[in-house]
Parts: C-alpha cells; sequence; structure tokens
C-alpha cells in the first residue's frame, strides 16, 4: 500500500513537472479594462473612452482608442487623456478571468490592424462588400468605422459579455439590424456606457 | 507756511490722482476680465470661446439647442467645435445634424467635403451624413459608383483619412477596379489600404497578385500598403485551402515565410500583429502552427488564435492524430485550455504511444477541469 502511494505520488509529480504551459494569466495591472476621461476644458459631462492595451500608463503603447482623426489604434496615454480629467477604469460587469482579459487586449490589438476609421454617428458601422454577404457575426474586417465607445463594446460583447442594450439586442457583433440599430445614435455615449460597467478605480492606471 | 501747505496739498491731491487712476484702471482690466468669462468674444481664442459656450452642459441640452439652430449656424458650431479637436463634443450635433440631414443637398455635403477650409472632423461628420442619406438600409447593394461623392475617393487634395473612409464604407464592383487600383499604385496611405481591400472582395485572386507584387517589394513600400497586402493575401489562401489550387502548399509556404519576416524585422507592432492576425485567420494548421511556435509573437495573440482555430483543432482530433498533430493540439491547450474539447482529449487518455505525451495531455485535461475556457463559437461562423 505505502509502495502504491509513493508510486501515485511519483507519477503525480512527474505530471506536473512535465506541463509546459507557455502561459497560464498573461494579464497583468490593468490590462483589457475600459478607461475613460472627460472632455476638454470644463466639459465634464461628455467623455472619451478607450481600453488598457498595457498594464498600467507608463508603458508606450498604453490604451487602444479611436480619436476623431486617424484610425483605432494603440496609442499613448497623454494622447488618451489630452490633458483633460481621468475618470476611472472599469471593467465588465459579468467576471473576465485573466484569460478573457488577454483576448479583450488581442481583439483590441485586431481593430488597431484594421485601419478603422473614426465615426460619432453611432458606435460601429460595418461593410459585407459588393455582395454584402456578412455571415452571422461581425468580424474585424467588416466593422469601418467606430467610436470610442464602440471600441470597448465591440471588444467585451465580442467575447459574450454584455455591456449596453436591450435584453434582446445588446449584442453589437450580432449581424441583426436590431442589434447594429441598438448602438446607433446618441442613446449610448462613452459617460453612458460607463454605467453599464462595473467601477475598478478612479485612479489614473 | 502757506505756500508750503498749498504744495503739499497740490502733491496729495496728485498722488491721490495718480492711485485713483490705477485703481480705476486695475477695475476695468477686471472688468473686462468678467466679461470675457461670461462668454463675450474679447480676447480670447475661437477655441477657448467655443469651450466656454458649452462647458458644463450636458449632451441632451446641446443637442436641444443645436436643434433650434438655422442650418447656416449648425455648419458653422460644427466647424467651430471642430476646431476644438475634442471629438466627444461632436455627438450632440451630429446627431442634431442626422435629424435634419433632408435640408442638405448631396451637392452641399460634396462641397463642404471638398473645401479646404474645412477640418478633417468636420467632413468625417458629413461623410457619415451622406452615407446616412443616399445608402438607406433598403438599398443595402447600392455602389458607391451610383453616387456623386464617388468622385472623391481619388481626388487627392481631399485627405487621406476621409478618402479612406468612403472608400472602406463604399460597395464596388468590377468596373471599379481600374480607379481602386489607381489609387493603390500611387498613394502610400489608408486610402491604399482600403483600396486594396475593397479590390480583394471584388477579386480575391486580383488582389492577390497585386499583394504578392507589394510583399516582393516590401521594402519600398508604406506600412499601410504591407498590412493591407498580408490581409489580401491570407483573405486568398483562406479561401483555397484544402487543395482548391494546385499550387496551393509552396504559396501558402511563401506567406508564412513572408510573415516570419516581418515578425523577425519588423519594429512597426501594428504590422506585426497584421502578420500574427492574417496568419491565424486562414486557418489552416501550417500557418496555425507557426503561430503556435514563433517566439516573436505575444502570448495574448496566441490565445486569440488557439481560440480562433478551434475548429482546426477539432478536426486534428478527429479520428487516429498522428505524433505531430497531437504535439500541436497539445501545445495550443497548454496556451489555451478549451473546455469544449475535453470529450476529444479524453479519447486518447492514456493511448499515445509517446509516454511524454500521455502525460502531457494528463495534465492538459486536469488544467481543463480547473481553468478550462469556453471556445467563442462566432469563429466557427465565419469560416
Amino acid at each position: 500500500m505505502k509502495n502504491k502511494i509513493i508510486v501515485f505520488i511519483s507519477v503525480l509529480l512527474i505530471s506536473i513537472s512535465l506541463y509546459n504551459p507557455e502561459h497560464t494569466n498573461a494579464a497583468s495591472g490593468y490590462q483589457g479594462w475600459a478607461v475613460y476621461r472627460d472632455g476638454v476644458q470644463g466639459q465634464s459631462y461628455i467623455w472619451h473612452a478607450g481600453l488598457m492595451y498595457a498594464a498600467n500608463s507608463s508603458y508606450t503603447n498604453a490604451v487602444i482608442q479611436n480619436r476623431g482623426t486617424g484610425y483605432v489604434r494603440t496609442d499613448t496615454w497623454s494622447s488618451f487623456i489630452n490633458g483633460q480629467n481621468f475618470k476611472g477604469i472599469y471593467r465588465p460587469k459579468a467576471t473576465a478571468t485573466n484569460v478573457d482579459r488577454d483576448l479583450f487586449v488581442a481583439m483590441g490589438r485586431n481593430l488597431a490592424s484594421q485601419y478603422i476609421s473614426y465615426t460619432v454617428m453611432q458606435q460601429m458601422a460595418v461593410n459585407g462588400g459588393p455582395n454584402g454577404s456578412l455571415g452571422s457575426y461581425f468580424e474585424p474586417a467588416e466593422i469601418t468605422d467606430m467610436r470610442c465607445d464602440g471600441v470597448v463594446e465591440y471588444i467585451y460583447e465580442w467575447e459574450g459579455f454584455r455591456v449596453w442594450g436591450s435584453n434582446s439586442f445588446w449584442d453589437i457583433s450580432v449581424n441583426n439590424p436590431n442589434n447594429l440599430q441598438e448602438h446607433m445614435g446618441f442613446a449610448v455615449r462613452p459617460e453612458v456606457q460607463k454605467n453599464y460597467l462595473t467601477l475598478v478605480t478612479t485612479s489614473s492606471p | 507756511m502757506s505756500k508750503v501747505l498749498k504744495q503739499t496739498f497740490v502733491s496729495i491731491v496728485t498722488l491721490c490722482v495718480i492711485v485713483s487712476l490705477i485703481f480705476i484702471t486695475v477695475d476695468l482690466t477686471s472688468n473686462e476680465n468678467s466679461t470675457r468669462a461670461a462668454g463675450s468674444s474679447g480676447s480670447f481664442s475661437p477655441v477657448e470661446n467655443t469651450f466656454k459656450k458649452y462647458a458644463n452642459k450636458e449632451a441632451n441640452q446641446l443637442k436641444s439647442e443645436f436643434r433650434k439652430l438655422k442650418k447656416d449656424e449648425l455648419i458653422k458650431e460644427l466647424n467651430a467645435i471642430s476646431e476644438t479637436n475634442d471629438e466627444g463634443l461632436l455627438i450632440p450635433i451630429a446627431s442634431a445634424l442626422e435629424e435634419r440631414k433632408s435640408e442638405f443637398s448631396n451637392g452641399e455635403l460634396i462641397k463642404f467635403i471638398k473645401d479646404k477650409e474645412n477640418k478633417s472632423l468636420s467632413k468625417n461628420v458629413i461623410v457619415d451624413i451622406y452615407y446616412s442619406k443616399n445608402f438607406e438600409q433598403n438599398s443595402p447593394n447600392k455602389t458607391l459608383s451610383d453616387t456623386d461623392i464617388y468622385n472623391l475617393i481619388s481626388d487627392k487634395a481631399i485627405e487621406d483619412e476621409i478618402r479612406a473612409k468612403i472608400i472602406g464604407k463604399g460597395k464596388f464592383q468590377n468596373a471599379d477596379l481600374p480607379i481602386l487600383k489607381q489609387i493603390l499604385e500611387t498613394e502610400e496611405g489608408i486610402a491604399a489600404f482600403h483600396s486594396l481591400k475593397q479590390i480583394s472582395n471584388i477579386s480575391p485572386t486580383e488582389a492577390y497578385e497585386l499583394s504578392q507584387e507589394l510583399l516582393d517589394n516590401k521594402d519600398n513600400i508604406s506600412k499601410e500598403k504591407q498590412a493591407a497586402a498580408l490581409k489580401a493575401t491570407a483573405k486568398y489562401l483562406k479561401a483555397n485551402k484544402k487543395n482548391k489550387i494546385k499550387n496551393y502548399k509552396e504559396l501558402q509556404s511563401k506567406f508564412i515565410a513572408q510573415s516570419k519576416e516581418v515578425l523577425a524585422v519588423e519594429s512597426d507592432m501594428a504590422l506585426k500583429d497584421t502578420a500574427v492576425f492574417s496568419l491565424s485567420d486562414i486557418r489552416s494548421k501550417e500557418a496555425f502552427v507557426e503561430v503556435l511556435n514563433n517566439p516573436n509573437i505575444d502570448t495574448e495573440l496566441k490565445i486569440f488564435a488557439v481560440n480562433q482555430n478551434y475548429s482546426l483543432l477539432k478536426e486534428m482530433l478527429g479520428t487516429n492524430i498522428s505524433e505531430s498533430d497531437m504535439a500541436v493540439v497539445i501545445k495550443a491547450m497548454e496556451i489555451l485550455p478549451l473546455k469544449d474539447l475535453e470529450t476529444e482529449l479524453n479519447s486518447y487518455k492514456g493511448k499515445l504511444i509517446n509516454q511524454q505525451f500521455n502525460e502531457r495531455l494528463d495534465s492538459v485535461l486536469l488544467n481543463i477541469k480547473t481553468n478550462g475556457h469556453n471556445v467563442n463559437k462566432k469563429w466557427i461562423d465565419g469560416e
């Protein structure tokens, strides 16, 4: 019996030693969380959103965002904050693991590789090409423009983490006119979006 | 004595006058500042005046104010807000413009976009207004060439990012290939990127051939064009895998080598990421293995690739998996343990010839039980 226990423990230890995960939990600091700041020069009601690409703001590329000019990109903290007041770090209401956060950041990097234009009219617009052929879900390559809060919305909802929208049409990545319509217009904006997330901290990352 | 008193009196009066003048001057300056703070043009810049006008007003209130403006005032305010470079402030005015889009003719909108006096931020909004007017949901297949905004895509006097937006949002057809190729050939910015992307939508084969020319000359082209070429090549290879074309293996090998080089030598992160995502997008074993094994790829992107290539892994686990394929699957599961492959993996438990693989498989199955992740099945839809 004693020998069997020794053999069992030995096999267990060998298995554990041979376990060679290249990665366990890569996400660190505030990676994958949404960040917000208010508007310029006394405009405290209208906010801007981004997603933390790096663990904190000290990294050269700290944020994934879409400003009014250019396209979705990784960017510096100073470009994101733009001299304004930081308003907070937020995460999805549902619990996200470190793997989920890795996927958030990875999707953000994917969006940043697509040269997606800016739009102020809605969170996201899509184009299926000449035949309008889009699948059941909008993939990154099918997105034509995004607003800053659209970047956060899509990244979270692609992975199934609900942010803004009704019970039926909250997922912005679903190819359904109602889902896109739900994320259009004026009802949702960055300063509204944050109410559908959970505050992590008001301290700057 | 009286003379002394007189002189003293005059001195005191003079001093009083001087002091009074000083106080009056200070008071006048203070009043002027107060007047500026109340919103008059004063000596503040137009941008500062815009900020002061809209400071501490909530978005709904701003939209309500914009709704009341006359048409030309609305455009003037759009430009004023664009001058601030605060894109957030554009949200309420853009919403008001959208409600009133019928007041603007297509000609007026085109003229606005062409006008060099108007800022890029304003033009961005007007492009959206144009699209909203002309490409409603009931005309989803309307092509860009049916509209007069089409003429702007090759007008280099218009900002690259504005033309890129127009091209990106539009639908094109075979007849548009010459103009898209011309933009691709003569430009280096994001308009060129989106031109190749649209060529790829119309003719993936033609886009592939153009892409190979670009990648063969990559040291002399922009990052944007390289990125577009990588993506168009991946799209072509994905569509033609499973031996739809005779020399597929050679073409794929060449692309993997091209991507590896980008990952090894390129410093631009977005371009490197493009190479990774392009490889993962193909959803082929060879391309996926490159992502798994390449040391120049961050772990979070490998996790992304495992998630995206779930169907490939499931297929590999199908029947009588080879030792080399099992090594790939085990490595993938060590990066991202997918619960959805537990059943297939369990069917090989203890049955692999390589004892080390058996042990690693046991570890993977243990990890799936404790830390397993549900695959995102949205990726399956795109295969």
